[in-house]
């Protein structure tokens, strides 16, 4: 029978219960002190103080080395905390993109240098990373990337732009894929991975404001800035390749799927006070259905990624079916309501639907468009 | 052996007999009654009705997970056969201990009333019934999972079914009907939740081969010089199409764990919602690019299409499950939201 996709079988984490309460418990003592609001911002929400208590608990890196200062355990074990945290909105933007693809990447590729002196720091929730990507000419079209790194004397000097960096103006370090070789035309060839420190002389942070009023993400012009011969990440000219296997880590997670878990809770506690009828019931059954089923692809994710395997086309589609859900989830929400939703922020579930249906565009923007989703699930079809 | 590898030479076994009658021709003529098309003896012969029985009962000892792989099979090839039905039907007989003969009854879809006098009032459609038969039923009933054995002889009325998926069916009327035989189903699901799950695998096998069919033809149509699977506007098309093709796929596995685990009934809710939500997209993509051939007689795609549009209604539609699931959802409230979800695969 023809199957495309290969969806591990996964039983339950052993000990999955045990460490789902000692996460539950840790959460406790925070969760009441977020508003509706801030808890539907999501993982992009920065609290230096709550990543340094994560990483007491040794729930950041969890699953690197012992050496580097983490705890061996596996990707399951991760996935039980990581949805946890997103399950009750928890600020994790100080530690998130660090544990979830800059760690990972430094471990796969690193020198051993690079590993010593950036995981223990990230492992303890004191590294903020961001992620040098995109910039003003290169979005979806990210091979065309022209900022360069031009070879000196011991080190390496950066001239460019990056954009819509998340975070940039918080974190101590990037890791920015540039141009050793060649021109935005020579596409992925010529192009590598560096990690540097972004408090370097050179480096301008100009924060971007969204529609909502907020800045999360920022332009980062970097202006003869020089860097160390050792902050090149694997080997010279192989960053496109390591790039496409950062992006499996960043559009596998949980967090493609449940953005708007604070906003099925928000409802059901609405509906569950206010009185059902069969057409809500069948529109929040639908919502639940969907979530279960994402959740049973998203821990199947990563099973494999514990086996080693790589699973970018798996990753793919969750990541298509996942933001979809979330996006539509605010439109559910009026649904149920009707005219009886305040016209302000005066209830927890306004507040929260108020938050998700401003970010949620960008739900499907992060981590590459819908649109570029769909090209790559194509590709990994055969059509050609 | 294990029961994967038992299940995969089963599957091994049957797609070797099922690829020989998987052209539009023989569908044609299973779907107009014609008997005696080969098929049906050597499927018999191969003995897979009794799957999940007990092996100390002539079966194979298969669980709900290795016989969706069978039943996934089923829906790849369009389902020529009421085997689904049969490896159900010796299950339930089976679990409830309704002694039948060596030839199993058939499945009726729809659950009928129990009266003070035992008899049993409803319609029900009969698959694969090509006139009166023995059939198993649901009693439909708050807290416990009956089934019975009849005999549609003895029914009001009794009349072909005019299906879109046009396989050979009965309608059944049955007033004041008495029971055979009359038993309960020991575990957390009934005969309709049994029938769900066949539904949800066999549309998951249909989605897979719709898929497949889908990506070759436009690998090798061309239109404007060049094959139409190179423009991206049909290439976002096939991609959603697989999508919702493996959440299918996830959600028979999420059941089928479940099942095996002695849970199911919620999983199963989740499973047949999931498999019949997406059919109205997964159809309309795959004919879309399908084209005008797509919809004649002679093409093989509608025998695919119009199966997923029937198995889609059959055993409870995704509406019916979507309010099933969320009057629990809602019942539980905030704080059981969470535990509930996390349940389906560490409960």
């Amino acid at each position: 029978m023809f199957q495309p996709y290969r969806f591990a079988d996964i039983e339950v984490v052993e000990d999955a219960a045990a460490l789902r309460s000692e996460v539950r418990e840790f959460l406790d003592e925070w969760k009441d002190k977020w508003t509706p609001w801030e808890r539907g911002l999501g993982w992009t929400r920065y609290d230096r103080k709550f990543s340094e208590a994560m990483g007491a608990k040794g729930w950041i890196g969890m699953c690197w080395p012992k050496k580097y200062g983490g705890a061996e355990r596996s990707m399951l074990e991760r996935h039980v905390v990581i949805e946890e945290l997103l399950a009750v909105g928890a600020p994790v933007g100080a530690h998130w993109v660090s544990d979830r693809q800059s760690g990972p990447l430094i471990l796969k590729a690193g020198t051993e240098t690079q590993r010593q002196k950036y995981l223990p720091e990230i492992i303890r929730g004191e590294a903020c990373f961001c992620i040098g990507l995109s910039e003003p000419d290169a979005g979806s079209d990210l091979a065309s990337v022209r900022t360069r790194a031009d070879k000196v004397d011991g080190g390496w000097l950066v001239n460019g732009r990056k954009i819509w960096t998340t975070n940039a103006h918080l974190s101590e370090y990037i890791i920015a894929l540039l141009r050793t070789e060649g021109t935005a035309a020579d596409r992925h060839k010529g192009l590598s991975q560096f990690v540097f420190s972004m408090r370097l002389p050179g480096i301008t942070i100009r924060q971007i404001k969204d529609l909502t009023g907020a800045a999360h993400f920022n332009e980062v012009t970097f202006d003869d800035v020089f860097i160390d011969d050792d902050a090149l990440i694997g080997a010279l000219g192989e960053g496109w390749a390591q790039v496409t296997a950062e992006l499996a880590f960043e559009r596998s997670g949980p967090d493609r799927y449940m953005s708007s878990f604070s906003l099925l809770e928000e409802l059901v506690e609405h509906v569950n006070k206010t009185g059902s009828d069969r057409m809500i019931d069948r529109q929040i059954g639908a919502e639940f259905a969907k979530m279960a089923v994402l959740r049973q692809m998203s821990v199947s994710i990563a099973g494999m990624l514990q086996e080693g395997l790589l699973p970018n086309q798996e990753a793919a589609v969750v990541k298509d079916l996942g933001t979809d859900a979330e996006q539509r989830l605010p439109e559910v929400v009026r649904s149920i309501l009707g005219q009886d939703s305040p016209l302000d922020k005066s209830t927890s579930l306004a507040e929260i639907n108020a938050a998700i249906t401003q970010t949620a565009p960008t739900f499907s923007l992060r981590g590459g468009t819908r649109e570029i989703i769909r090209g790559i699930m194509a590709k990994g079809l055969g059509l050609r | 052996m294990s029961n994967a590898e038992i299940s995969q030479l089963m599957v091994d076994g049957l797609a070797r007999v099922l690829a020989d009658f998987a052209d539009a021709q023989t569908m044609d003529k299973i779907e107009k009654g014609e008997t005696g098309l080969g098929h049906e003896k050597l499927i018999a012969e191969l003995g897979f009705d009794v799957a999940m029985l007990p092996e100390d009962d002539g079966g194979a000892g298969l669980g709900w997970k290795d016989s969706a792989k069978i039943f996934e099979l089923l829906g790849y090839y369009a389902s020529p056969t009421d085997l689904g039905e049969r490896i159900i039907s010796q299950w339930a007989s089976s679990n409830a201990g309704i002694e039948v003969n060596d030839n199993a009854p058939h499945v009726a879809l729809g659950t009928v009333e129990s009266n003070t006098d035992g008899s049993v009032t409803g319609t029900i459609l009969v698959p694969w019934a090509s006139g009166p038969s023995l059939t198993l039923v649901e009693i439909s009933k708050q807290d416990t999972q009956e089934i019975c054995l009849i005999d549609t002889a003895s029914a009001a009325s009794i009349a072909p079914a005019d299906t879109i998926g046009r396989v050979p069916s009965q309608k059944v009327v049955l007033e004041n009907c008495a029971p055979i035989q009359i038993g309960t189903l020991d575990g957390s699901f009934g005969l309709t939740h049994a029938m769900a799950f066949l539904r949800s695998s066999q549309i998951s096998g249909a989605m897979a081969r719709i898929l497949e069919m889908t990506i070759e033809y436009c690998n090798t149509r061309t239109q404007f010089g060049r094959p139409i699977g190179k423009f991206q506007a049909v290439q976002q098309l096939v991609a959603q199409l697989a999508g919702e093709m493996a959440a299918t796929n996830a959600a028979v596995k999420l059941a089928a764990m479940g099942m095996d685990k002695g849970r199911g009934s919620l999983e199963i809710a989740i499973a047949k919602q999931r498999a019949s939500a997406p059919v109205a997209l997964v159809a309309s993509i795959a004919h879309e690019t399908h084209g005008a051939i797509g919809v004649t007689e002679e093409h093989i795609l509608h025998y695919f299409t119009r199966r997923l549009w029937q198995w889609r209604e059959e055993a409870g539609n995704e509406h019916f499950w979507a309010e099933e699931i969320g009057r629990q959802v809602v019942l539980g409230g905030r704080e059981n939201l969470w535990p509930n979800l996390i349940g389906l695969t560490e409960g």
